[in-house]
């Protein structure tokens, strides 16, 4: 069973006109998981999702659900439940009506519907709600009403496409957790839309980065965060410092970097999987370095043998509550450094020479 | 200096009081002043049509009428009696004039809704223009057009020339005109706009998704209009329906032209009454039975269908 994918997209390409929306997406996607696309504002999410759901046919490429290939399939014959990013709930129907929509159509007799819409009704935490219309529901309640909707009629997959977006913040990492609960309960495949990367890594098994129409990174969670395998992640996803740089050494455990723009040497234990290896001598690469992976110091004139260490001047800092925000002047480029706690706003001033320091293996190659 | 403010300076003291108390009262009363203006509009609006209306009311129930003075004026039911009672010639009339109505109402939503979904739910770009091409030929007189279906629909119309001299499918020609089924087709042919309108408004104003996700749920396209865009329009249908069921319920014009005597609709025996026949008594009861029919029908269907355009408002809301 675990070995066949839920979901599986072989190339999918979506052309509108002269704008290519989606451009040649694979992926495959487990039962049970929760797999998110996540990428900037018109990177071609929701249109990926429209052609798993049926919605708009793709220019190529092929979509199976649970290996019926579904590629020309009506969205009506695709075992999928949809929560649309308005939500969609039928105005002129109650709750119940508007959560029994899927299974009345399936043709499930009318005293089995509502026993199975109270059920629903009663995991998203809106137990009696039937006679309601959604126009007398808070934003978070038709959210719910939504999900419940897409739920009942126990889809393979549940597509979620921004549904947290219309939500002010509280409710929405409210929502978070409550969408976790729901899906892990369940255990209901799912493929979740969203722009927000904080979103995306804090919810989901796997992670699609998309920019572009492009796929730039597929991986859990922690792999994206921690080993981008494209400036563009590392950008997107969090920040990051990115440096340029050619290599000019390498041996067992990492790579020497000539940083140009920051003008230093930088020693770089780690690349994503493979491709620290293929580097050598004279190639031009992007170094990233995580701002909460930097340290500074006072200390101008320590051991000239650490590693990683280059003079620069603060040029302004925030204080955050659990971090202070630095902005460092390194030769000309800015470098952006968070250090931990109150100790970090009282040891520094604006103007002020610091060391910014980072250990190899916080660092990471990411472009080539 | 204005008369007004001559007067007011003339005031005794006591009375500048009251003046300046009036004055006070209107500043804290944004509302009211413009409740008054308002009421000035409706009290207009009351003079031109309300009072032409109970001339009409008053007429229906007095002998003689018109009345020569306001004191040589008795109460009568006779015009009632006389069109309601001793015959039921009026009363089919208006039953006539009401099937026309009705029928006229059906043809336009036959016709409109699937010109109207057409257009909201195509891929045009221009939608309004398409709108605007349907509706361009009514701006053409309304006696030139009904002109037209003479031409069309006469024994020596378009019609019978296609069938007797083309196609040589009959010998005589086929009497569609002077007929009932000439004033439907007429006035359906005046009214389309009327509700072709709001049923495009209505359908153009649906969220696609709600669309989409009936289909998602399992629904298929007959299924997902039928759950979802059917009752979304019913709103514009229904305003639709109210306008060119009393349009045609009450329409003059198109039954004398496409009619001819036999088909004689409401109005024009009103109009009977009071130009040819001089019996102003009668054609007042025939016009307030009318109002009174037009009045209950609306209502009723309003009663009906009212609670679905509340939906539709709240559904708006969110
Ligand atoms: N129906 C459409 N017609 C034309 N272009 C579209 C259509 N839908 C989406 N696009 C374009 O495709 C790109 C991707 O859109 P979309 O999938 O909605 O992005 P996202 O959901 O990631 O914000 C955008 O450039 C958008 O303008
Ligand atoms: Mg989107």
């Amino acid at each position: 069973m675990s070995d066949t994918p839920i979901v599986r997209a072989e190339g999918l390409i979506k052309d509108f006109g002269d704008v290519r929306a989606v451009d040649d997406i694979s992926f495959e996607i487990e039962e049970g998981e929760f797999f998110s696309l996540v990428g900037p504002s018109g990177c071609g999410k929701t249109t990926t999702l429209r052609m798993i759901a049926g919605f708009d046919r793709p220019t190529a490429g092929d979509i199976y659900i649970q290996d019926e290939r579904v590629t020309r399939a009506p969205p009506y014959d695709r075992d999928t439940g949809m929560v649309f990013q308005g939500y969609a709930l039928f105005p002129h129907k109650t709750v119940g009506k508007n959560v029994g929509f899927g299974l009345k159509m399936d043709g499930v007799p009318e005293d089995e519907r509502a026993e199975r819409v109270a059920d629903v009704l009663e995991l998203v935490d809106l137990p009696g709600y039937e006679d309601r219309y959604p126009s007398e529901l808070s934003g978070g309640q038709q959210q719910r009403i939504a999900l419940a909707r897409a739920l009942v009629i126990e889809p393979s997959v549940l597509l979620l496409d921004e549904p947290l977006s219309n939500l002010d913040l509280k409710l929405r990492k409210q929502m978070r957790f409550e969408l976790q609960r729901i899906q892990q309960e369940l255990g209901v495949t799912t493929i979740y839309v969203t722009h927000d990367q904080e979103e995306a890594l804090s919810m989901s098994d796997r992670v699609l980065v998309m920019n572009e129409g492009e796929a730039e990174q597929i991986d859990d969670s922690l792999s994206i965060y921690n080993e981008p395998s494209t400036r563009f992640v590392a950008d997107f996803i969090g920040e990051a410092n990115l440096l340029e740089g050619t290599v000019v050494d390498r041996n067992e455990t990492g790579i020497d970097v000539e940083l140009d723009g920051v003008g230093m040497d930088a020693r770089v234990e780690t690349g994503n999987g493979d491709r620290i290896d293929r580097l050598s001598s004279g190639h031009e690469v992007t170094v990233s370095v995580r701002p909460e992976n930097i340290s500074l110091s006072r200390d101008v004139d320590g051991d000239p043998t650490r590693t990683n260490h280059v003079e620069g001047t603060i040029k302004s800092f925030t204080f955050l509550g659990k971090v202070t925000r630095f902005l460092i002047d390194v030769n000309g480029e800015e470098m952006l450094v968070e250090v931990p706690g109150r100790a970090g706003q009282q040891r520094f001033q604006n103007g002020q020479q610091v060391v910014v320091e980072w250990d190899p293996r916080e660092s990471i190659v990411v472009g080539v | 200096m204005s008369i007004i403010q001559s007067v007011i300076n003339r005031l005794p003291g006591e009375q500048m009081g009251y003046v300046d108390g009036v004055n006070r009262y209107l500043r804290d009363r944004p509302n009211l002043i413009a409740l008054l203006q308002l009421s000035l509009g409706l009290f207009l609006v009351f003079v031109v049509l309300g009072v032409s209306l109970l001339i009409v009311v008053f007429y229906s129930f007095v002998r003689p009428v018109p009345p020569e003075s306001l004191t040589d004026v008795s109460v009568t039911l006779e015009h009632y009696q006389l069109g309601f009672v001793e015959t039921t010639f009026y009363l089919r009339v208006m039953w006539d004039s009401f099937v026309i109505a009705v029928q006229t109402t059906i043809l336009c939503i036959l016709l409109a809704y699937p010109a109207a979904y057409f257009i909201a739910f195509s891929d045009l770009e221009y939608k309004n223009i398409w709108l605007l091409l349907i509706i361009i030929p009514f701006w053409i007189n309304l006696v030139i057009r009904t002109y037209a279906w003479m031409l069309i629909l006469g024994n020596r119309g378009l019609i019978n020339w296609l069938l007797i001299d083309l196609a040589g499918f009959v010998q005589d020609p086929i009497p569609l005109l002077f007929s009932q089924g000439a004033i439907v087709v007429g006035l359906t042919h005046v009214f389309l706009p009327f509700i072709l309108i709001p049923i495009f408004t209505s359908l153009d104003r649906i969220d696609r998704s709600h669309v989409e996700a009936a289909k998602n749920l399992g629904a298929n396209k007959l299924q997902a209009f039928y759950e979802v865009t059917l009752p979304q329009s019913l709103p514009g249908v229904a305003a639709g329906v109210m306008i060119v069921f009393v349009l045609s319920f009450g329409s003059f014009l198109t039954p004398i032209l496409l009619g001819g005597a036999e088909n004689i609709m409401i109005a024009n025996l009103v109009e009977e009454m009071f130009g040819q026949i001089n019996n102003w008594g009668l054609g007042s009861a025939l016009a307030v039975v009318f109002v009174i029919v037009v009045l209950a029908i609306v209502y009723a269907f309003n009663r009906l269908i009212g609670l679905k355009e509340l939906y539709s408002q709240e559904g708006e809301a969110q």
